[in-house]
């Protein structure tokens, strides 16, 4: 089929039928995944007991203490999953930039990690750190502590952000090296020709530069930080919920299904805002700042 | 300090680091798979007493580890077939048409992962019981499809648009017809993409966790599932090893696979997601 | 503007490769020296040397006077134009120029006065907010002369600047860039592979050939008296014969033995040996009618072939069977096969090294 012979009509009726298996399916799943969620949050589609038109989901929910409590958690877990990622990512890729002996193997084991399932990596982390894990035997047996120490599911969410960091890291650094190599070498000479230090050329040439790749990384590992179950289940603490946790809580052990969607439309909007306003933070920082 | 030197101490650095980020967790796991039932691994020990499969062969025998094996590896192949037949025209219109809306329509492509997975997981779930529909085996095929479709629109639009032009004209010009065209323009450039696009589906498919859980639980189980189910209150070390192990090790194999089968950077960026 | 100084610079690979073998070149402040020489001759090396980008394994360099060989680039007062341009994508032309002076710290008036001085000296003052993405080449090359122009640096580098550009493009800049160091005296050391351009645009050539400096003069020196084969034949063209020294008349002029015969030179130079080469250039022979009284440095030729070429003709000539034809620019066509008569000019006749 050659693309020009399409005009008009024609060409309108054949494109939409090219993307009805693809993207019709698509749009019909997150369309009514996201319908469902909406309509249920307002008492429509209960699936326990009559479906009426209600706000009370809402404002019981919003004036939950607990719901905002977990917007907090998962808020903080995303912040500092996506920056720390990122924040790693970047020194590696500038190292890793000019190939030299060796480099291609580091790059190789260091992208290992994103084919590790992920709770799959959450069983190795609190193997490592559990009272009778790696960690404290070790530390116990070399008599730098005399009684193993309770690191598995922390106060602070540490373990959770541990695991995303070693989850999402080899992400960012994809992004990153790829947009880091696309620098030309001469770009970076001459900004040292013209006197700019390290921490210069980095500030002013390659943060630019890299903007919407570090953008890209931060929004899409915000997400999955944001509504992650599993690390939070598994390695995270036991007095805190994230949103994703609350919300499958409400349906699944309360059987509220209407308060259910409420929270999952609050889990939406959250990740969709806070990974936005990170974004646009980045871009105003690295941006903003006239050289 | 020369840049050489500087290299080597960040090497020797970076090894030590990578020993403690990967090496050890995944040797103590191999290490707890291997821990013989009748003699359990607990302090003061530094190492198992004994060393056995006997943990393999007792979970095959009294758990649902078979079952879950069965179902995942059933729905995978499935799941992947699926979702590269359905993307195949929609990647066709991405490589090789332009048209009005096709930044919109890459767009809503995307959207599957981008929305959390627990509220996909969740409210597909109440969107089938609400249909009715309540045989969890098809609930699941079709989610992960539809889930999944993004990848295999995104490397096959790439296969697609690598297609040359000059090569289906010259075919057409020498007399062939649509099928001729296709095998000898098409098909060899399409092949490594639609089996890039297979291993990645099955991959994903295989690690799906939240579908999986939430419609599934508690009669369906996949590897994922029954993981997890070590993974709670009931924390259960060798069993989890055992099927940490069983998740990872064809995983990586099939990674390995795809990352010779594409051989560039945006392929990689697309599958790598986890 | 200020003078540099190369002594005995040399850059030896951990292979035993000599990428730069014992330069050393004198550069008066305000000159225009050009690096002229084939793909891998070293001069881009040397010239990346001089800015701090390639490290050199002995030898110093000096810029005013200071030891500069161990500076990092950020601290050297050079400043160089890429063949790239390396113009700074998400800077407009105002921001890639201001780059350097808001590093060095630079005081807010001052830096204006130095934009909209060399926006006007580079033609660009209507563009100045524009992205690098929106010139054309030749825009984005005069950005990049401004930029290096805006830090007043003390020599200014450039590496191959006009290559990028088309033939007519290039002819203009390069008369525009020549006019603006000459107004401005700043010190510039060009790289270049084009010989016409190094010709054209020095104060003084430094012909290379794998590390070495071949010769370093002006452009006058370096085609009227080549010192060598290659400096003969890389600068126009040349013909070159071995030749015996048999004896030296009263007026100076040498004799030599040559596969044209007997010959006279007149040359200002000593012959290196007994027996040397020499070389004279195609346009330094011409055509004498038959039977002339002329009978210094005659011979006899057949025209082997010839191009029209409009104010001349190319001739190439063969005196005898085992020597290569002699190349010979003359007015006028002649039958092919023909034999001429030639005289070579005594005074154009130059002496090379001597013979192994």
């Amino acid at each position: 089929m050659n693309a020009s012979t399409l005009t008009g009509w024609r060409k309108a009726a054949i494109i939409t039928l090219l993307l009805l298996p693809g993207i019709g399916l698509i749009f019909l799943l997150v369309g009514s995944v996201i319908v469902m969620a909406i309509a249920q949050s307002f008492g429509y589609f209960n699936l326990a007991g009559e479906s009426v038109l209600s706000l009370d989901h809402w404002s019981g929910q919003l004036a939950n203490r607990l719901l905002w409590v977990s917007v907090i958690y998962s808020l903080k877990i995303a912040f500092v999953s996506a920056i720390v990622s990122v924040a790693l990512a970047y020194p590696i890729a500038l190292w890793l930039r000019n190939p030299f002996p060796g480099s291609a193997s580091i790059s190789a084991l260091l992208k290992a990690p994103m084919m590790v399932p992920g709770l799959v990596a959450a069983f190795l982390f609190i193997n490592i750190i559990s009272f009778h894990g790696f960690l404290n035997e070790a530390l116990v047996g070399l008599g730098l502590i005399s009684t193993p120490m309770r690191l598995q599911n922390d106060r602070y969410g540490f373990g959770v952000m541990f695991l995303q960091v070693w989850k999402n890291m080899p992400f960012a650094l994809l992004l990153l090296t790829g947009a880091v190599q696309s620098i030309h070498s001469d770009i970076l000479d001459a900004a040292r020709d013209l006197g700019a230090g390290a921490l210069s050329r980095f500030r002013k040439i390659v943060l630019p530069l890299t903007l919407k790749a570090m953008q890209g990384a931060l929004v899409i590992i915000f997400i999955g930080a944001a509504g992650d179950y599993s690390f939070q289940m598994i390695a995270g603490p036991t007095k805190v919920s994230s949103l994703a946790q609350y919300m499958y809580t409400v349906q699944h052990e309360f059987g509220q299904w209407n308060d259910a969607a409420v929270v999952a439309i609050v889990l939406m909007t959250v990740a969709l805002t806070g990974s936005l306003f990170l974004a646009a933070m980045v871009q105003f920082i690295v941006a903003g700042r006239r050289s | 300090m020369s840049r050489t030197r500087l290299n080597t101490i960040l090497i020797a650095l970076f090894l030590t680091v990578i020993f403690l980020w990967l090496a050890i967790p995944f040797a103590m796991a191999i290490l707890w798979s291997l821990v013989d039932p009748d003699h359990a691994w607990s302090y003061p020990d530094l190492f198992p007493q004994k060393l056995s499969f006997g943990r393999w062969s007792e979970m095959w025998a009294t758990t649902n580890l078979a079952g879950a094996l069965a179902n995942s590896y059933t729905l995978a192949p499935l799941v992947a077939v699926m979702a590269i037949t359905l993307a195949m025209p929609t990647a066709f219109a991405f490589g090789r048409l332009d048209f009005r809306g096709k930044a919109i329509a890459q767009f809503i492509s995307l959207l599957p992962l981008v929305l959390p997975g627990f509220v996909i997981a969740l409210f597909f779930t109440s969107l089938l019981f609400k249909l009715g529909i309540y045989n969890k085996f098809l609930g699941i095929v079709v989610g992960h499809t539809v889930l999944f479709l993004p990848f295999a629109i995104r490397i096959l639009s790439v296969s697609f648009s690598q297609v040359r032009q000059d090569l289906i004209d010259a075919a057409r010009d020498l007399g062939a017809g649509p099928l001729s065209r296709f095998s000898v323009a098409y098909l060899p450039v399409l092949k490594p993409g639609i089996l890039a696009a297979l291993i990645i589906v099955f991959i994903q498919s295989i690690e799906e966790f939240a579908l999986s859980f939430v419609l599934g639980s508690p009669d369906f189980t996949t590897v994922p599932t029954i993981l997890y189910s070590y993974l709670g209150y009931n924390f259960i070390r060798p069993n989890a090893a055992v099927v940490s192990l069983i998740l990872v090790v064809p995983n990586v194999l099939l990674m390995l696979i795809f990352e010779r089968l594409l051989r560039s950077e945006g392929a990689v960026t697309v599958g790598g997601k986890g | 503007m200020a003078g540099l100084c190369i002594e005995r610079v040399s850059k030896v690979f951990p292979n035993g490769y000599r990428v730069l073998d014992d330069i050393e070149i004198d550069v008066p402040s305000g000159e225009f020296l050009t690096l002229l020489g084939p793909s891998g001759c070293g001069k881009t090396t040397l010239l990346k040397a001089i800015a701090g980008f390639h490290p050199i394994t002995s030898g110093r360099m000096l810029i005013d006077g200071r030891d500069i060989t161990a500076l990092p680039p950020e601290r050297r007062d050079t400043a160089m134009c890429f063949q790239s341009y390396a113009l700074f994508p998400h800077l407009t032309v105002a921001g890639n120029i201001l780059f350097g002076p808001h590093q060095n710290r630079v005081d807010k008036n001052e830096c204006a006065t130095r934009l909209e001085t060399v926006l006007r000296q580079v033609d660009l003052v209507a563009h100045s907010s524009k992205l690098p993405s929106a010139l054309s080449g030749g825009q984005q090359q005069r950005v990049a002369l401004a930029r290096a122009m805006a830090m007043r640096p003390g020599i200014i580098l450039f590496d191959e600047p006009l290559s990028n550009l088309d033939a007519k493009l290039r002819d203009q800049v390069r008369l525009e860039m020549r006019a603006l160091q000459a107004q401005h005296g700043f010190t510039a050391i060009y790289v270049t592979h084009d010989q016409a351009e190094a010709l054209a645009m020095s104060d003084r050539i430094v012909v290379m050939k794998g590390g070495r400096a071949e010769q370093i003069g002006s452009p006058g020196e370096i085609y009227y008296n080549p010192k060598n084969r290659f400096v003969a034949d890389f600068i126009g063209a040349a013909n070159v014969m071995k030749a015996e020294i048999i004896g030296r008349n009263d007026n100076g002029a040498w004799r030599i033995n040559t596969a044209l015969g007997e010959l006279q030179i007149e040359s200002g130079t000593e012959p290196a040996a007994r027996n040397v080469y020499v070389c004279w250039r195609p346009e330094d022979a011409e055509i004498v009618p038959e039977g002339t009284t002329q009978q210094t440095n005659v011979f006899s030729a057949g025209v082997v072939s010839q191009a029209f070429l409009g104010n001349v003709t190319d001739f190439f000539v063969r005196v005898t069977p085992d020597h290569p034809p002699y190349r010979v620019q003359a007015r006028g066509m002649q039958k092919l096969g023909q034999s001429v008569e030639l005289r070579v000019n005594p005074a154009r006749l130059s002496f090379l090294e001597a013979v192994e």
